[in-house]
């Protein structure tokens, strides 16, 4: 593997791993936000 | 018609239900092998760009419409009665219900292979292995040799109809069974309940398969013939429009199930956030995981060669090979299969629930009466898919005309309701509602400009290379040069016939059905 390959391959897997931790992140911390208040209209039926 | 009154237990439900559906034999699969084939590392700069401009803004506008047609139903033509009327609107409706439907219907036998093959590995019932070659390249090509005959048995791609007389046909009757009851238990707890659980198990036995192949002598090399670019790949068209049809298919954007599933949702939800989400799930599955493993292990095992192989190839027949070939193959060729299962049945599951919708909504139908009328409907098509089995012809047949034709279809159609049709104005206001997260402005320009301009450009290359392909192959002609001896030719022609006139049939059918079910219920089409 050249340094090209091993820098695209760190910088693929940054990005998508980033992206997915964000939205993890705002997913956690707006469910605190929203445990404060409904969180949703449930109607399990 | 009646409007279904479930709705998702939980936000992390709902993500991970459409994760889950676009987590699917492609992340694993396909995305590795398009790389190789297209420039390797230099593959990825077409992609995150496609993933920006096609990707993300088809996907967003799916949970939008969802939810904002989701007021009066969940059902495809409740949706987009919404946006669209008279006749578009029942062809639309009919499209976005048959797409996840047929393509279920050859879904459900691909995710049989895979646990099949978990089955086979886990049991220490398959042996690639042949009697009298010796250690060596030669090995390893007669052990892919066995791989390959092993799997033309096992489908009955050699012969109509030998898939009847191989096990296949048990697994494939069993995963059928198996959907169906998930989708029967509803919602929240068939749907939503089996997502939380499939998903963990599938990251965590994927993790496993990634370190055990991330600790293979000579992985260096693996990982190079995965990521070392050719940047003059980036010069061909070709590369540019298989990353773009890589994204929008991993996305599972355009089958209509991302509208159905969104339209559960209420304004006090977030749509925006929770489509992000489910999208960076499916790039991380597909990226880190499928990028990893896939080439990189077939690589060490197979040597270049492991680049030629399609999708299909590369899963069912370079891959079992490796496996048996590994140290320790026969374990984590077992947890390599289940995962591929996993990943498979997740996305069938999804494809079960619009049409289920449909029938419940459309036709006042109760959920058993749904899904018995639906399992027998299917199940005659899969049928036939698995009896004709020569050379895979009838699923490759359906996979083009539904899996991507008609795909492409329902993606612009539903870019152009977003963009030009709401306009990207009140579409965005009602993107704020309950939202975590806005959208940017940018989004506005992109999705009404770049994303339907791509779609139809891509649309329109498709077309023009494959297009004359496959009706060749639908020919008198092509099916009479290629029928058994002895055939009857009339037959052969009637059969031509038929194929031509299958997906017209169907799709006009679907364009009734909807048509009664407005009548029957003298429905009002918003204006």
């Amino acid at each position: 593997m050249n340094l090209q390959g091993f820098t695209i391959m760190i910088a693929s897997i940054t990005i998508v791993t980033s992206l997915a931790i964000y939205c993890i992140y705002k997913l956690m911390t707006s469910h605190r936000y929203k445990m404060k208040n409904p969180p949703f209209d449930v109607e399990i039926t | 018609m009646h409007k279904s009154s479930e709705r998702w237990a939980s936000r992390a439900g709902v993500i991970l239900v459409v994760a889950s559906s676009a987590i699917g034999l492609g992340n694993f699969l396909r995305f590795p092998g398009q790389a190789v084939q297209y420039g390797g590392g230099a593959f990825m700069v077409p992609y995150i760009l496609s993933f920006i401009l096609l990707g993300l803004p088809v996907c967003l506008s799916e949970w939008v419409m969802g939810r904002m047609g989701g007021k009066d139903g969940h059902s495809a033509p409740n949706i987009f009665k919404h946006f669209l009327s008279g006749f578009p609107l029942y062809v639309t409706s009919a499209i976005a219900i048959l797409i996840p439907i047929l393509i279920y219907t050859y879904y459900v036998f691909i995710e049989s292979w895979c646990l099949t093959y978990a089955v086979d590995f886990l049991m220490g019932t398959i042996n690639l292995h042949p009697a009298s070659a010796k250690p060596g390249i030669e090995y390893n090509s007669a052990v892919v040799a066995t791989s390959s005959n092993y799997f033309t048995e096992l489908v009955g791609s050699q012969k109509n109809g030998s898939a009847f007389n191989s096990k296949i046909i048990y697994f494939t009757l069993f995963c059928y069974f198996l959907n169906f009851f998930l989708i029967y238990r509803g919602l929240v707890k068939g749907l939503e309940a089996f997502a939380k659980v499939a998903v963990p198990v599938l990251l965590v036995c994927s993790f496993i398969v990634l370190v055990r192949v991330l600790t293979l002598d000579n992985i260096w090399e693996g990982l190079g013939k995965m990521w070392n670019p050719d940047w003059s790949a980036l010069l061909r068209g070709q590369v540019w429009l298989a990353a773009a049809g890589q994204i929008f298919f991993s996305l599972s954007v355009g089958f209509g199930i991302v509208l159905t599933f969104s339209s559960y949702l209420t304004e006090r939800d977030d749509v925006v956030l929770s489509g992000l989400s489910a999208a960076s799930l499916n790039e991380f599955v597909e990226v880190v995981l499928g990028g990893l493993i896939t080439i990189p292990v077939g690589f060490i095992f197979l040597g270049a060669s492991v680049a030629s192989y399609g999708t299909f190839g590369m899963g069912f027949v370079a891959l079992p090979a490796v496996f048996s070939l590994m140290p320790l193959g026969q374990i984590f060729g077992a947890v390599w299969f289940f995962i591929l299962f996993i990943a498979a049945i997740t996305s069938s599951l999804s494809m079960i629930q619009p049409g289920i919708t449909f029938l419940e909504e459309g036709f006042n139908l109760n959920k058993k009466q749904a899904v018995s009328i639906l399992s027998a409907f299917t199940l005659s098509i899969t049928m036939s898919i698995v009896y004709f089995s020569k050379d895979l012809s009838a699923l490759d047949q359906t996979d083009f005309w539904v899996g991507i034709f008609f795909i492409y279809v329902l993606a612009t159609i539903q870019v152009l309701i977003y963009g030009w049709k709401i306009g990207p104005a009140l579409a965005r206001i009602e993107s704020k509602k309950g939202s975590l997260m806005h959208l940017p402005k940018s989004f506005d320009f992109i999705i009404k400009y770049i994303t339907p301009a791509l779609l139809l450009i891509i649309f329109a290359i498709y077309a023009y290379n494959d297009l004359p392909t496959y009706l060749l192959k639908m020919s008198a002609d092509h099916m009479l040069s290629i029928a058994p001896a002895g055939s009857v030719p009339e037959d052969v022609i009637m059969s031509a016939h038929v194929s031509k006139g299958v997906f017209i049939t169907l799709l006009s059918i679907f364009i009734l059905l909807i048509y009664l079910s407005y009548k029957s219920h003298k429905w009002e089409t918003k204006k």
